[in-house]
């Protein structure tokens, strides 16, 4: 479980006089494994800043977030290497999150330098996971750029899970993609959260996808969290 | 419209590629074309004929066996500095630009600061304390041409840092040396070999200024040194163009071949647009 | 006699990796004062439709066909001809207009564009006429907004009034390809509504090039549904949402949200593919032997046209 006590997240920024602005703030929620929950609010970084910071990308927060009771911003490695396994992002743009240059096996390939499966068990793993995100080893020779939106977002979401996480935040995952498409990674989406019980924080700005994913819903307004939904 | 101008840049590579390598092969193969030891001597002052493509210089050598060995030299320098250079120029623009904050601004300070020592005087003036010699060249230019390698590098890397794909490896867990390494570098290769290639030419004008100007190695016959001695042991005065115009060409067909070939790593900008094809850089 | 017919469209593009067969004979006609929707997923060939039309094709294309306007065959006419139909009599709305502003002139001199271009209107005429687009957009001050930038206002201040400037001249034809991709509900609507008002003002035809089914079944007369580079349904709107027949049809809305979001098995084929036979049947539920090698043919049934054997 993910918990999130009195999180906020201020900067200053502008030239000459610093305007201050405040993006998050007093957010207490309990972000439970094997549920989603569902974050709305108007387009803006609020959302996106929540889901950095829970995942440890951004540091400059004040509050705290435990991570099945401990402080992780008192991790020090190998226990932040778990966490950072463990808890992962997946971006909304869906050619963004993959290196241009490099094919879909070596993006694949490098994420299992992490997981430091011995090299024997190295394709087997990778054809697995694809299986799981409904993809056939044909795309492993193929680069970002020739792939539809819909079939890079399930290689981002195939190199998250070859990491085995406990969680993960979705940042509008579906929103740059076809509506057929979006149909399609949702229910993926349901499956994995039932096949393996992955909690989910599923940032959206569409009330029918986030009605249809989630468990508990809050709305980020004002840099405050109105939860109005409890799963 | 656009096609012309690929059609264009296509000729333009082929023909720097051609000129690169045919350049690059006589460099290698040296003793096989020529003619020629550069010590043998024949009756001096002979203009262009048959057995001498070039004639001779002032004391019989044969023009031409000396113009074969001295692209040995330039294409060295040349090369050497170039790889140097480009290194440091690629290592300080990375950790600069991945990094910000401190580590840019000291990096970036550093630069501007040897921006500022004039390269061609700091030679002549290393040149009259110390021996002329090819090494030493290739050390202080490798240690002065990096900067404009490193300031290109750095905004490149700086923009493809805020990149998605940069963010998702951070948060799969990859080190900051993979990341600089594995996920950044293969993305500004295209613009590493540009660089390269315009450091280069830079270096291998200089090494032919400095020859010419008498600071070079005069134990080697660089492409730089042959015009030097054209100028000081009469070659000019007795107007044999074919002492001097020869590996003054050289020098230019090469920086021209280089040039050239720069062109073919022009490309698109990377994974910015909707459909983008993948573009292999020789169109 | 219609405003635009295309008449079996084939474009294919040579790439290195190979023939892709973008568009596959596809006919199509828009009518005075109607909306056509075209409808599928990214990548099956309807942008290409909307380029082919306004010859915007790069050079590794190859185009068959007719696609006759107010009886001139587009194909046919010079590129002169061809650039003083588009933004005049054929408007070109594209994906994220707002993308189009060059951020170093003013908001009012790239609106103004248009009069420039087409009616040689002066700078300062160019200007007056930004300032009565701007302010029918609900802009603040008109007359100082003209001078500002393109970065001075939101997003979607900055789309209405391309879209505005797009549609200034009265266009016979506006063609509109995905202009509400990626964007949240408000301005969707926003847009929506404007393409409809400015359709009503200048008695306008449209071609609506999109993959959401929502914006589709607000403002169109018909529909067209593509998958892999070909017609599957040609089809009055209101019969599309109360009882589509092509099962590529059925699935779309079966995805929707209030349909309860469930998907298509499989994939869409890349265009590079050639599958045999119909070029739907790995992911459809009713596939017989016959669907893996015939292609059933765009017939003629019940008032609208169906590529599938069911229906045969």
């Amino acid at each position: 479980m993910i918990e999130l006590q009195n999180v906020s997240y201020e900067y200053s920024k502008g030239w000459p006089r610093k305007q201050h602005q405040i993006v998050l703030s007093d957010i207490s929620v309990k972000l439970c494994m094997g549920k989603t929950f569902g974050l709305m609010g108007h387009s803006g970084t609020g959302k996106t800043t929540l889901g950095k910071i829970v995942v440890g990308l951004m540091k400059s927060y004040s509050g705290k977030i435990s991570f099945h009771g401990k402080d992780i911003s008192q991790l020090k490695s190998p226990d932040w290497l778990f966490f950072r396994r463990k808890v992962q992002m997946l971006f909304q743009d869906p050619q963004g999150s993959l290196n241009p240059k490099k094919r879909i096996d070596a993006s694949l390939r490098d994420v299992l330098k992490i997981t430091k499966i011995p090299f024997n068990q190295q394709k087997q793993a990778i054809e697995d996971v694809l299986k799981t995100v409904g993809l056939s080893t044909d795309f492993l020779l193929r680069y970002p750029a020739q792939l539809s939106g819909g079939q890079n977002q399930r290689i981002s979401l195939a190199r998250i899970l070859l990491l085995k996480p406990e969680f993960i935040v979705l940042d509008e995952p579906t929103s740059a993609l076809d509506i057929s498409v979006q149909a399609q990674i949702l229910f993926l989406l349901r499956e994995l959260q039932k096949n393996h019980g992955l909690g989910f924080l599923f940032i959206s700005h569409d009330p029918e996808v986030i009605q249809y994913m989630s468990h508990s819903i809050g709305i980020l307004k004002d840099g405050s969290l109105d939860i109005i939904q409890e799963g | 419209m656009k096609d012309l101008i690929f059609q264009r840049k296509k000729y333009f590579t082929r023909i720097g590629g051609f000129l690169f390598i045919l350049f690059l092969l006589i460099a290698i193969f040296s003793h096989f074309i020529a003619p020629f030891q550069l010590r043998d001597r024949f009756d001096p002052f002979l203009p262009p004929g048959l057995k001498h493509l070039l004639g001779t210089n002032d004391i019989g050598n044969d023009l031409f066996t000396e113009f074969i060995y001295g692209s040995r030299t330039t294409l060295l320098v040349g090369l050497l500095t170039g790889a140097f250079a480009v290194s440091i120029g690629v290592l300080v623009g990375l950790f600069a630009g991945y990094h910000g904050g401190v580590i840019d601004e000291l990096l970036m300070g550093i630069t501007d600061v040897v921006l500022m020592i004039p390269r061609i005087p700091l030679i002549i003036v290393l040149s009259a304390f110390l021996r002329p010699s090819v090494g030493l060249m290739i050390l202080v230019m490798s240690v002065l041409w990096w900067t404009s390698t490193a300031r290109v590098i750095r905004s490149r890397t700086m923009q493809i840092r805020t990149m998605g794909f940069v963010e998702s490896a951070r948060c799969l867990g990859f080190s900051n040396w993979h990341i600089l390494f594995y996920e950044i570098l293969p993305n500004i290769v295209m613009i590493i070999i540009p660089e390269f290639l315009i450091t280069v030419a830079s270096a291998m004008i200089s090494e032919a200024s400095l020859s010419f100007l008498g600071l070079g190695d005069p134990t080697l016959k660089s492409w730089g040194m042959m015009i030097h001695h054209a100028f000081q042991r009469g070659g000019f005065l007795n107007g044999m163009w074919w002492w001097y115009i020869p590996p003054g060409m050289g020098i230019t067909l090469f920086v021209l071949s280089m040039v050239f070939l720069s062109f073919a790593f022009e490309e698109t900008e990377i994974g910015m647009g909707e459909e983008v094809a993948i573009v292999p850089f020789n169109r | 006699m219609s405003l635009l017919t295309v008449e079996r469209l084939n474009v294919v593009f040579t790439t290195h990796q190979g023939k892709v067969k973008a568009v596959k004979n596809v006919s199509m006609t828009i009518s005075h004062q109607e909306t056509l929707a075209l409808i599928g997923e990214t990548g099956c060939g309807k942008s290409v439709i909307a380029q082919s039309i306004l010859r915007l094709l790069p050079s590794n294309a190859q185009i068959n066909g007719r696609i006759l306007f107010q009886g001139r065959d587009l194909l046919l006419v010079d590129e002169k001809t061809m650039a003083s139909i588009r933004g005049k009599e054929i408007a070109i709305i594209f994906q994220n207009p707002s993308l189009a502003l060059n951020p170093v002139y003013s908001i009012g001199w790239q609106v103004g564009e248009p009069f420039r271009i087409h009616q040689s209107a002066n700078r300062n005429q160019s200007i007056q006429e930004s300032v009565r687009l701007l302010s029918y957009m609900k802009f603040d001050k008109p007359e100082s907004a003209v001078k500002m930038y393109p970065f001075e206002f939101s997003g979607g201040m900055n789309q209405r009034a391309l879209i505005a400037s797009a549609l200034a001249l009265h266009p016979n034809l506006i063609i509109a390809d995905e202009p509400t991709q990626g964007l949240d509900r408000t301005l969707i609507k926003q847009i929506i509504e404007q393409l409809d008002r400015a359709r009503k003002i200048h008695s306008s035809s449209m071609l609506l090039i999109t993959h959401d089914l929502t914006v589709a079944r607000s403002i169109s007369d018909w529909i067209m549904v593509m998958y892999a580079g070909e017609i599957v349904e040609q089809v009055p709107t209101l019969d599309f949402f109360q009882s589509p027949m092509h099962p590529y049809s059925q699935g779309l809305l079966q995805s929707l949200p209030e349909n309860g979001f469930h998907p298509i098995p499989g994939q869409s084929p890349s265009m590079i593919e050639n599958l045999s036979g119909c070029q739907f049947h790995p992911r459809c539920q009713w596939a017989r032997e016959q669907c893996r090698w015939e292609k059933p043919g765009l017939l003629p049934i019940n008032g609208r046209m169906v590529r599938c054997f069911l229906y045969d």
